[in-house]
């Protein structure tokens, strides 16, 4: 405690380090989503699944759905009017082996919100 | 793309505060406004004419850009979208605007000139509608506000720049009307400035989510600079309304000097108009990514003070210097000898004090300590932190994190000196913030002896292992869980339910009522069976007729009436918890034969249960500790901050 405090007035007189760092302008409130990020299953899931902190407008979003390489395997945003927050897309048959969800969606603010995550079907 | 759409936000709004100031202006001192009637017009138009450009910038915004807009997309995308509706909305407004300005060169009427000045008040308020304020994740107070603030703060700027407009070409006016304008004018400025505080705070607690947000994200940097503004702006306001107060009453009434003083206080309200429509487009800070502490320190109670420092250290000298500066502050102001110099000396004083208070309290930091986890706190998450654990930290902090592992004893720094590792189950890990971890992860330990993990673990692994961190952290104080309920500190990790509708459920939505989790490996055979499956059959009859949730991991062949909601990924949820299914004096393992765990309402494990016996009474006991945690107050837990 002592030392890390004594270690605290330089820093302190050396002032006010204003640096701005570059603004990464993506959302990020995807809340939930099965398969989940990182998530292992055993079979190849028949939809895949979004839920967003917010609303989201599925004729302005797209879910993609690609493997390993980047070869986009499936396309689509489906969105029920009962459950504004999520979106889901249908699933291809997928092999065992790693996938890539990526997604790029319009919230109902007006802003866009990006990101990806990755999950793996295992081996039977 | 964000910086054309805020400044045709900041070009959208200006016209139509002006044409709202110069509507105010002549009303406030019944003055014929017929001099403003054309710029008045002017603006109503021009501000109903940028409505197109700015929908085409934030439909390209959101249009991917191989996809031409032309008017059909664009007539689709307004139709078809909440900013689309909004956008509407607003720009229907703004034409019924723009017709009554226009009006009223021709028709001179007391109606028509309020009316137009409620249609161009509404016509500020909406200006948010277009951004953030239609987030539906937000409360209605918060909507409300944002419609509350733009109104009441474009009033205020348009009113200033219709004031320095007045100011400005009245030559022919008596000073005596200009004082009395000026005057009039600062009443609705302290009310609008009041409500623009009101709800900017309002917003600010919903949109920026913490304090050190204010600094951490770019949202809230801008925040602060537009607070600055602000602050600028009050002092000019300061510097009018006591020039007003000094003047002697049918005075010379300086024009010129306000008028002035007046520009600059609109020059720096501009600049605040500049930052608000940046910040109306871009990521607010609570839900922002990009986390970047500028300082090399923060400030901390748990980490200073809250370790009850012994007496002679800096924490302590810095915190007696502060009241001696303070005592100092208090004596020059009230001692007759020095009274000449208190206006200045007095608050010099005062800010001496305050910044050394500001360093007793004062704690290392990293540009990483406020980030935010990308993984929630859950089992699966804890789970991978766990495998990626042994695969990594074993060697110097010991298999179960205490430190002692077999690289332990010879762990030397740069100087050569002797270097131990941290013990991760110290109760001190919680002093730091999970972002000063992420740093320590990321790029080495504060002693140099550990190593950078980032070419190992990607951020989403480094925030699983902080996960496990975090309930490792807690295994000391675990192993003393029994059934008789324990105050709410241990947050019980979260995980996926399987759900018959394949709908996404988690175990932490089940809060509001208390859970049993119940864990159990029906693994066994005979006598050691029956007595099992005797346990878990009880427990759920407890769990039924208490009426709290009953959630169930077992693996091998255990009674299905005993089951009740099952996770998604047991393996990962028995893992996890193993580490808190401690016992004194018994060593880790990570499966567990059988544990009941009572998560209240709230979502924290508070009591555990061995097995249920025939007649061992924990039934009985379980029954009065869950009927105690259904009516206790619920608390809100976030996943994020621990
Ligand atoms: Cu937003």
């Amino acid at each position: 405690m002592n030392k890390s405090s004594r270690r605290i007035l330089g820093p302190l007189l050396a002032g006010v380090l204003a640096v701005l760092a570059g603004p990464a302008l993506a959302h990020s409130f995807l809340v939930e989503a099965t398969p989940s990020s990182k998530d292992h299953v055993a079979a190849s899931p028949k939809t895949v699944k979004l839920r967003f902190g917010g609303g989201v407008e599925p004729k302005y979003s797209k879910l993609t759905i690609e493997d390993a390489s980047g070869k986009v395997l499936g396309e689509g945003a489906i969105g029920t009017p009962d459950k504004p927050r999520e979106l889901s897309m249908d699933s291809p048959e997928l092999a065992p082996g790693k996938y890539v969800v990526r997604y790029r969606v319009l919230s109902t603010d007006g802003h866009i919100v990006e990101g990806n995550y990755e999950f793996t079907v295992d081996p039977k | 793309m964000y910086l054309s759409l805020a400044f045709i936000r900041f070009l959208e709004s200006l016209p139509s505060a002006l044409a709202v100031g110069l509507l105010l202006m002549p009303r406030l001192i019944g003055e014929d406004s017929g001099r403003f009637k054309i710029p008045v017009a002017a603006a109503g138009v021009l501000r109903a004419l940028l409505g197109f450009p700015a929908l085409y910038l934030i439909a390209r915004n959101i249009i991917p850009s191989d996809r031409p807009l032309d008017s059909s997309v664009l007539w689709e995308f307004a139709q078809g979208t909440s900013v689309g509706k909004a956008w509407l909305a607003t720009q229907l407004l703004a034409f019924a605007f723009a017709a009554l300005t226009v009006a009223r060169i021709f028709v001179s009427s007391d109606l028509l000139d309020k009316i137009t000045l409620g249609a161009g008040v509404a016509v500020l308020a909406v200006v948010s509608v277009t951004g953030h304020a239609i987030d539906d994740g937000l409360p209605l107070w918060t909507q409300i506000s944002f419609v509350l603030h733009t109104a009441a703060g474009l009033t205020w700027l348009g009113g200033l720049l219709g004031l320095v407009w007045w100011m400005f070409t009245a030559h022919s006016k008596p000073p005596e009307v200009a004082a009395q304008l000026a005057e009039r004018w600062s009443l609705v400025a302290k009310a609008a400035v009041g409500l623009v505080a009101v709800t900017g705070v309002a917003m600010a607690y919903e949109n920026v989510g913490s304090v050190p947000n204010m600094l951490a994200t770019p949202y809230g940097r801008l925040l602060t600079l537009k607070l600055a503004l602000l602050c600028a702006v009050l002092l000019c306001a300061l510097a009018i309304v006591r020039y007003m107060h000094a003047r002697p009453a049918n005075g010379p009434f300086n024009v010129d000097w306000v008028g002035k003083v007046g520009s600059l206080e609109a020059v720096f309200g501009l600049g605040l108009l500049g930052v608000a429509g940046y910040i109306a487009v871009i990521t607010p800070a609570s839900h922002e990514t990009d986390i970047y502490w500028p300082l090399p320190f923060r400030l901390s109670y748990i980490a200073t003070w809250g370790q009850k420092p012994i007496f002679p250290s800096p924490i302590w000298w810095w915190a007696i210097a502060s009241g001696v500066l303070a005592i100092i502050a208090a004596l020059v102001w009230w001692t007759p000898a020095t009274r000449e110099k208190r206006l200045y000396a007095t608050p010099a004083a005062t800010i001496a004090a305050l910044f050394c208070l500001a360093v007793s309290f004062s704690t290392e930091a990293y540009t990483d300590t406020y980030n935010d986890p990308t993984q929630d706190f859950t089992a699966e998450s804890i789970t991978r932190g766990m495998t990626a654990f042994q695969e990594n930290c074993v060697g110097c902090h010991g298999p179960m994190g205490e430190g002692n592992g077999p690289m332990s004893k010879d762990l030397k720094n740069a100087q050569g000196l002797k270097v131990e590792p941290a013990d991760l189950t110290a109760p001190h890990v919680g002093t730091h913030t999970i972002g000063d971890i992420f740093h320590w992860l990321t790029f080495g330990g504060q002693s140099g002896v550990m190593p950078s993990f980032s070419h190992v673990l990607d951020v989403d692994d480094r925030w699983d292992m902080i996960n496990y961190l975090l309930i490792l952290s807690s295994t000391n104080r675990s192993r003393f869980i029994g059934p008789q309920a324990m105050i709410q500190w241990l947050i019980a990790p979260d995980f996926a339910l399987v759900d018959p509708k394949e709908e996404i459920t988690t175990f932490f939505k089940l809060r509001g009522k208390p859970t049993l989790l119940s864990f159990a490996r029906c693994t066994a055979a005979g006598d050691e069976k029956k007595e099992l499956d005797a346990s878990l059959l009880k427990a759920a009859e407890a769990a039924k007729s208490a009426s709290v949730n009953h959630v169930t991991v077992y693996t091998g062949d255990c009674p299905v009436e005993a089951k009740g909601r099952e996770a998604l990924h047991p393996a990962a949820v028995e893992k996890a918890y193993s580490v808190i299914n401690r016992y004194p004096n018994v060593p880790y393992t990570s499966e567990i034969a059988q544990a009941h765990f009572l998560v209240d309402r709230s979502g924290y494990v508070r009591a555990r249960f061995k097995a249920f016996g025939a007649d061992d009474g924990s039934a009985t006991q379980f029954a009065g500790q869950a009927a105690m945690m259904a009516n206790e107050p619920l608390v809100e837990i976030s996943l994020h901050s621990h």
